[in-house]
């Protein structure tokens, strides 16, 4: 289980300096690519933030895992809608994740 | 009590540690045994070990049935060779346990007052490990660890479960297995209790619902077709992929206190190390 | 007197989380449209076979009795909104729940709900 974090890991902060380094990293890296758009790179940097903050809080939910590698995915193909897309949907379970953190105990016998 | 948990709410303190005074570890087994009671009057303490078998004559017979020759000795007699083999410097895993290691898995895991944290008995292998000269084995390796323990696990075969928490340190680490038991998490919403308490015996889908008093006592499992080895820990990480939560490290700090919470609600309940499970 | 207006806070929030959710679901999953039927079957979507039994449907094959069978659901649940905020967040009606709160988490879309809700009305 230790890889799998480790690679969880790798992904997060691998995709959040891809994320910085923004536009111009990835146009440099392949020429005849079209570059990610500015509002794709962003929304794909917060997803990665969001999932980055859920594992450190233990609370991350495999579909906010997925999501995050199909918009990097996404991003290495310059597909801005999907980027958009998966980027939303990774942000989301990410953040719901740490919300349910705040939820009640359950069945409780006391 | 009741004032003291109304005062520290309105001093904003966190709900969970007020909610954490309120109930010892010894009431909250107690009242753990009793709703299974309750719910199953006819099915024996002493049974609670056979988890989901508990609540089918059928699935236990043809568990009996398989014991009696385990498909999986062959993997017991590995985890027997790297107990018995010497380490470089000629001693042996049973020298770092009383009675050469019998008898002794019922006492894990404690709660170590110098180290600050639980110790699982894994640990307590590595600790032996580290402490003639080799190196640790990972947790998550159930070729390394899971056969170790396949076998050095059967040496305490009967022993009754006997989880001490003592003092503030033990306190704490309880309630975050504790915690960890009853907090809802994954896509899927589960809190292990909404499974494990809330609907024991009951089929989901096809499974009966093991109870949580008795779940810690059998471990490693060789489960499934294949015979999968399956430390405890690595149990719960399959119960938290099976909601959608990404698991926790098997070995991490988190595992540890829910096993520590774990194994003390199996508390009184016999061991029997590598048994077959679905 | 809460529970209608949580219900129907439920299914606004519901449609905002739709849009979020049904292209991502389009684009995991190629392939002609799940039925209501599928949806409530399937282990990865409803999976509501895991723990309810429907014994109007002679093609819902489980063993479960974690949940009260899914039966009579026309009468009993005359409010299509009461049925949809069930699947929607079960634990606006019951905190200690073990119904997975489909539409809240992003289990179901939208969509996908209201075809479960039109394959349970019909059990
Ligand atoms: C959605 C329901 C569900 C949830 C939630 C769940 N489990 Fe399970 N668990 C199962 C099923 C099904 C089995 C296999 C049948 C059985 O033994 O209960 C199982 C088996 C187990 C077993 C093995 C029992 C045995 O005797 O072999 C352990 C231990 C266990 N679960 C612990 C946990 C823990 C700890 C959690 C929370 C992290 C958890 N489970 C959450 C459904 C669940
Ligand atoms: C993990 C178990 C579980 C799953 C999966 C599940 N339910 Fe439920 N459901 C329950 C339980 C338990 C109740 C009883 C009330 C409560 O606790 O919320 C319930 C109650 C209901 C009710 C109210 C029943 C009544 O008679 O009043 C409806 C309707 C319902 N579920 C529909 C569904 C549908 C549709 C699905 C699939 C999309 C589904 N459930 C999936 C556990 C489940």
């Amino acid at each position: 289980m230790n890889s799998r974090r480790i690679a969880i890991g790798l992904l997060v902060w691998g995709g959040l300096v891809m994320g910085t380094a923004g536009q111009g990293a990835l146009a440099a890296e392949g020429d005849s690519r079209p570059a990610l758009s500015a509002e794709a790179a962003e929304a794909l940097a917060r997803a990665e933030s969001s999932v980055a903050q859920a594992t450190a809080r233990k609370a991350l939910w495999t579909t906010a895992t997925s999501a995050l590698a199909q918009a990097q995915e996404a991003a290495r193909k310059a597909d801005n809608a999907a980027v958009m897309e998966y980027a939303a949907v990774a942000s989301e379970q990410a953040s719901r994740g740490m919300a349910q953190l705040d939820s009640p105990l359950t069945n409780q016998q006391h | 009590m009741k004032r003291a948990t109304w005062i520290l709410s309105c001093l904003g303190m966190l709900a969970f540690s007020a909610d954490a005074m309120s109930v010892s570890p010894e009431q909250e087994r107690l009242k753990s045994v009793q709703a299974v009671q309750k719910k199953y009057p006819d099915i024996k303490f002493e049974d609670y070990v056979y988890g989901a078998l508990a609540f089918s004559a059928d699935a236990k017979a043809q568990y009996d049935n398989m014991m009696a020759f385990p498909p999986f000795e062959s993997e017991i007699d590995k985890g027997r060779a790297l107990w018995e083999t010497p380490f470089r410097n000629g001693r042996h895993y049973a020298d770092c346990f009383p009675g050469g290691g019998k008898n002794v898995a019922g006492n894990y895991p404690y709660y170590d007052e110098t180290m600050k944290k639980v110790v699982t008995f894994e640990m307590a292998l590595n600790q032996c490990r580290t402490k003639n000269g080799e190196a640790a084995y990972k947790s998550s390796d159930m070729n390394t660890m899971g056969l170790l323990t396949a076998y050095a696990r059967t040496l305490s075969d009967g022993m009754l479960m006997n989880v001490k928490v003592k003092g503030d340190g033990a306190l704490a680490a309880f309630e975050s297995g504790r915690r960890f038991f009853y907090q809802r998490r994954g896509q899927l919403n589960f809190s292990c209790a909404s499974c494990h308490v809330g609907h024991v015996g009951e089929i989901l889908r096809t499974e009966y619902l093991s109870m949580l008093p008795g779940q810690a006592t059998h471990w490693p499992a060789f489960r499934g077709g294949d015979y999968a080895l399956f430390t405890l820990q690595r149990r719960y990480s399959a119960c938290n992929q099976l909601v959608r939560a990404v698991p926790m490290e098997i070995g991490g700090e988190e595992y540890n206190n829910l096993e520590y919470f774990h194994s003390y609600l199996s508390n009184g309940l016999p061991l029997k190390a590598s048994v077959f499970r679905k | 007197m809460e529970k209608p207006i949580a219900i129907v806070t439920a299914a606004s929030l519901s449609l905002l989380l739709a849009a979020t959710f049904m292209s991502a679901a389009r684009a995991a999953a190629p392939g002609p449209e799940p039925s209501g039927q599928e949806l409530a079957f399937d282990n990865r979507k409803g999976n509501c076979l895991a723990c309810h039994a429907m014994p109007g449907d002679p093609k819902a094959v489980t063993s479960t009795n974690v949940a009260p069978p899914l039966v009579g659901m026309a009468a009993r649940f005359p409010d299509r909104s009461k049925l949809y905020g069930q699947i929607w967040d079960a634990t606006r009606s019951n905190p200690d729940t073990a119904m997975p709160p489909f539409g809240k988490n992003g289990i179901l879309t939208d969509t996908e709900i209201n075809k479960v809700v039109d394959y349970v009305y019909g059990l």
